[in-house]
Order: C-alpha cells, then sequence, then structure tokens
C-alpha cells in the first residue's frame, strides 16, 4: 500500500494529472479495505448534491467575461484615479477587493477566478513586473477568510461550538495584519518597480467615473446584497453572471455572441480540471478518515510534545501540511474534532485555536507542492507551476511572519472580545 | 479516427454552451421567481445540482483535450525529445488506465443505482442522469490513449516531433 502510494506520488511528479493520481489513490485505498469499489463513484456523484457548487461555474463564467471585455481598463482607470496617487495603489487596491471578495464567497479558488481576471492585466499594465503579480494575485486569493461573513469562520464556530460573533472580532485585527503587511510590501515594491505614481486629478477621476458608469454599481450591490442579507452567495452569484453579461453584451457591447461561446468554453474548463479533482477526493479524504490517519499522527505527535509553545509550533506545521492537502471546509469538518480537546490540554483558547487554525490553512493553499490557490493561479494566467512556485515564495514567508504574530500573540485574536 | 475526434469535439463545443446557458436561465427563473413570487419550481433545484455536475465533467472533457488539467509539472518542464516522450507515455498510459477503470466502475455504479434508486429528474431516471460519468472518463481515457500513442511512436523513432497538439 505504502509503495503504491509511492509510485503514484512519483507519477503526479512526472506530471501525471492530479485527479488520475487522487482517484488512483482512493481506488487503492477502497481496494486495500476491502470496500465495494463503486464507493468512489457514491462520493463522486455527491458533486451533484452540493449546493455550494453552482457559485464556481457562474463566478467563473462572469470572471472571464469581464476579463475579455474591456472592464479592466475602465476599472483600472478609476482606482487609478482614487488610488494611484499612493505608493503601490494598485496593488493594495487587489489586496483588499480580494480580501472582501473572498470573505463574502469563503471559497478561495473563486477570488482568483473572478477578480483575477480584472486585476491581473492591470498590474502588468502599470509596470508591476510578471512574478510579482502572480505571487500577489495567488496570495490574495485566500486573504479573506478572516473577515464577517466568512464560511469558514462561521463553521469552525459550528464545530468547535463557539459563538460566531466571538470569532469574527477575534478576527479582525489578525485579517487587517495580514493585509498591512501584505500593503507595506507591495507599496516598497511598487516604488522599485517606478509604477507610475501621478498626482490626484479630480477631473480624471469623474471621467473614469462617467466611463465606468454601467459596470461601478455591479460589485457595490452584489456585496451590499450580501451584506444585508438580502442575498444568498449562489444568488449573488446568478446576479453576477447575468448582470455582466447584459452590461458587456448589451450596454458596452465589448462582447459579440461569437466570443461568447469561447469564452464559456474556456471559463469552463477550469471549472471542469477543478471539479473533477473534488469529485475524486470526495472518496480519498473518506478512505483516509476511514482508516483514521488523522488521529494516528496526532496521537504519535502527542507523546512528544512537552509544552504549550511546541504543541503550537508542531500544530501549524501539521496545519500547514492539512491545509494545502485538503480543501477548507472538508479539513475543517475532519481535524477540529480532532486536535480541540489536545489544544484545551494545553490552555489554547478555542477561539484562539480558530484563528490560528483559518491562517494555517489560508497560507496552507499557498505552500507548494500542492496548495489548491498555486493550481487556480497556474491555470488561469497560463503560468507553469513552477513558476507559481518561485514567485509566491516572498508573500509565502510574509504569510508565516503574520502566521507565527498570531499564533504566539494571542492577544491579538482576544483582545477585542 | 479523425472524423470521430471531430465529432466529439464538437459535441463538447455545443455541450458546454447548451448546458451553461441553461444553468444560467434556470437559476435566474429560479431566483426571481423566488424573490418576486415567492415561488419556484420543485425540481430547479436537484436540476441546477446536476447541471454543475454536467457542466463540470464536460469542462473536464474539453481540459483533457486542450491539456489544461491541473498536473504538478516539475520533472517534464526539464526535459525535452525522447526523454520527455518517455515520461509522457508513461503518465498517459497510466491515466488512461485509471480513467478506464473509473468507466468500469461507474457503470457497475449506475447499474446498482438502476435497481436501486428510482429518483427521476424531469421524468428521466436519475440513473440516465448519471451516464455522464462513464462517458466522460471514456472520452478522456481514449484522448489519453490517443496521446501516449503518439508518445511512444516518438519514443521509437526520435525524428518525429513529441508534439501532438
Amino acid at each position: 500500500m505504502i509503495l503504491s502510494g509511492l509510485a503514484t506520488f512519483v507519477l503526479a511528479l512526472l506530471g501525471a494529472p492530479l485527479f488520475v493520481v487522487i482517484a488512483a489513490n482512493a481506488l487503492i485505498q477502497l481496494h486495500a479495505a476491502d470496500y465495494d469499489l463503486t464507493l468512489m463513484f457514491i462520493e463522486f456523484y455527491r458533486l451533484a448534491k452540493m449546493p455550494m457548487l453552482l457559485p464556481i461555474p457562474l463566478f467563473t463564467f462572469a470572471g472571464y467575461v469581464l476579463a475579455e471585455s474591456n472592464a479592466p481598463k475602465r476599472l483600472v482607470r478609476v482606482s487609478k484615479a482614487l488610488f494611484g496617487w499612493m505608493p503601490g495603489g494598485l496593488a493594495v487596491v487587489c489586496i483588499i477587493a480580494c480580501a472582501i471578495f473572498t470573505a463574502f464567497t469563503g471559497a478561495s479558488g473563486v477570488t482568483i477566478i473572478a477578480l483575477g481576471g480584472l486585476i491581473y492585466p492591470a498590474l502588468l499594465q502599470e509596470n508591476y513586473r510578471e512574478r510579482f503579480s502572480l505571487g500577489l494575485m495567488t496570495t490574495s486569493g485566500s486573504l479573506g477568510i478572516l473577515f464577517a461573513p466568512s464560511l469558514p469562520l462561521i463553521l469552525y464556530g459550528i464545530v468547535a461550538e463557539v459563538p460566531v460573533d466571538d470569532l469574527f472580532r477575534a478576527g479582525l485585527i489578525p485579517g487587517i495584519l495580514m493585509l498591512g503587511l501584505l500593503g507595506i510590501y507591495s507599496s516598497i515594491k511598487a516604488v522599485r518597480f517606478r509604477v507610475p505614481r501621478p498626482a490626484f486629478d479630480f477631473r480624471e477621476f469623474k471621467e473614469a467615473l462617467i466611463d465606468a458608469r454601467y459596470e461601478l454599481p455591479l460589485p457595490i450591490l452584489i456585496m451590499a446584497g450580501i451584506y444585508t442579507g438580502t442575498i444568498a452567495i449562489s444568488e449573488a452569484a446568478i446576479f453576477s453572471a447575468v448582470l455582466v453579461l447584459f452590461v458587456e453584451m448589451v450596454l458596452y457591447r465589448d462582447i459579440s455572441v461569437k466570443d461568447l461561446s469561447v469564452i464559456m468554453r474556456k471559463s469552463m474548463i477550469l471549472v471542469g480540471a477543478i471539479l473533477i479533482i473534488m469529485g475524486c477526493s470526495l472518496a480519498y479524504t473518506n478512505m483516509l478518515l476511514d482508516a483514521e490517519v488523522p488521529m494516528k499522527i496526532l496521537n504519535g505527535l502527542k507523546n512528544h510534545l512537552e509544552n504549550r509553545l511546541t504543541f503550537l509550533l508542531l500544530l501549524n506545521i501539521f496545519l500547514l501540511i492539512v491545509g494545502c492537502m485538503l480543501d477548507i471546509f472538508s479539513a475543517l469538518i475532519v481535524v477540529i474534532p480532532l486536535i480541540l480537546p489536545i489544544a484545551r490540554e494545553f490552555g489554547v483558547d478555542p477561539i484562539h485555536l480558530g484563528i490560528i487554525f483559518l491562517t494555517n490553512l489560508n497560507i496552507g493553499y499557498m505552500t507548494p507542492p500542492v496548495g489548491l490557490n498555486l493550481f487556480i493561479t497556474s491555470l488561469r494566467f497560463k503560468k507553469s507551476i513552477v513558476d507559481i512556485y518561485i514567485a509566491t515564495i516572498p508573500f509565502l514567508l510574509l504569510m508565516l511572519v503574520a502566521l507565527l504574530l498570531v499564533t504566539y500573540f494571542p492577544a491579538l485574536s482576544l483582545n477585542l472580545l | 479516427m479523425k472524423i470521430v475526434s471531430l465529432i466529439i469535439r464538437r459535441i463538447e463545443n455545443t455541450a458546454v454552451v447548451v448546458l451553461l446557458g441553461t444553468l444560467i436561465l434556470v437559476c435566474l427563473v429560479q431566483v426571481v421567481g423566488r424573490l418576486v413570487f415567492k415561488a419556484g419550481f420543485v425540481e430547479a433545484d436537484p436540476l441546477i445540482y446536476e447541471l454543475v455536475l454536467w457542466i463540470g465533467l464536460v469542462g473536464a472533457m474539453i481540459a483533457s483535450r486542450e491539456k489544461s488539467h491541473i498536473t504538478i509539472d516539475i520533472v517534464s518542464r526539464f526535459l525535452s525529445g525522447r526523454w520527455l516522450a518517455g515520461i509522457r507515455s508513461l503518465t498517459g498510459l497510466f491515466g488512461a488506465g485509471i480513467c478506464f477503470l473509473l468507466v468500469w466502475i461507474s457503470i457497475r455504479f449506475i447499474r446498482d443505482e438502476r435497481a436501486f434508486n428510482d429518483t427521476e429528474l424531469l421524468g428521466i431516471p436519475i440513473w440516465i442522469w448519471q451516464l455522464i460519468l462513464p462517458v466522460s472518463f471514456l472520452v478522456i481515457g481514449g484522448r489519453y490513449t490517443k496521446y501516449a500513442i503518439h508518445d511512444v511512436i516518438t519514443l521509437l523513432i526520435p525524428s518525429r516531433k513529441s508534439d501532438h497538439s
């Protein structure tokens, strides 16, 4: 079993599609545990029973339409007029917009898909280096999960049985800390890239607003709808898709009917590549759980832990590994019940644990070799995954600094309670 | 052979447009119905979820033809010529093998569903909706086989180019 696992791992490194590797492992586990192999598809078919998947194709499609239209140009013009005078203005816009978007969508891949097409070309246009821009996009893809109304935080509250509003308050300072670190780093980089910094021009600002008058209300409407609780995420997704189509095809006429079928095809390739991996993972994760693999690892660790600090350090390492293997929701549901009692033993506040947990999983999304954001960025911008690894390293180090601060200074999380 | 792959290509291209268009339309009708008329179709939600799966799998079929499936390209990045062709034939055959295995397993799954699950969607038994599972893995496996054969030929006759896009 270990041998076959190793063989498939080597095949993955040699370039076999990831969904094939995961499916192969799931089948090996099923066979070894003497289960019927059709379990693979009982799990896979659960994809057709998950309401939370609906936003993925819709936001992807809306994002691709926006990317193919002249929307990036118009929106960049507005943001440039508004923030361009600051050092790293557009990078800051990118960080904040992505954080807000992720807070609402919860699932991190969606952010890079929906906003990446908008911001990435704009960054390049503004003279930011390609490598920096790719790293920034990958990092921004999961930034907002500590802010309300992030679904992972709500889920943690349910599983760990702690008040969700406490979690939201606890996440505020650590979340802002991460945004701040990235913002400062980006500003320093922007100065070095000699990104143009014009003075604030009111007339240009007004003209940019008029130029983007059909598009600007879009994010405001959608977000106001979600904030006030008038519309759910899936409804926001469908409104985005329909409104974007209407604005770009009818009002601006940027996209023709002929373009549309190509855009649909291109965007659904990405959706297919993600969903097929998810489908194959469902069976695989269940088999790992069935074999009590996470529990065995944790029990083994428990014998060697001496104090709170070593526990937290090992917890960080463990969660980083989990975060780059599992998606955030299954990671939450699977791991939390296992480590919560141990964390209590070492005197870690459950609210603080939640913030540590989500910060780790957030970083796991951008940790080589298998962090999901890396793959999404690689696919979305057609860059080799190795290029993305290299581009993300400085950002990864920055996020690790934030993680250490959040982990070892509980007051950051617990002060606002 | 060429005609078959051309026909599959056409079907995929049409299917993805029809499926996504239908998804957006059904969602819109459902949301507007719920918000404005406080009513919706009972079958709209399961239909939407089923459409998402279909779109995903048709997207995955197209991804196999555009070589857009997610991979870790650490090793193959530094190789070219016969070495690349050798590794590609290995991973290609592995991919094809697993996909064909999944076709067989999914057919067994559907046979069970047909016998024990009498749910219907839009009056169509659920097992018919599930047929997309073996179909998509068959097409993907077929493509991987085709690519692997090309790579094996490149491996044996080095003068041929390894690119088969």
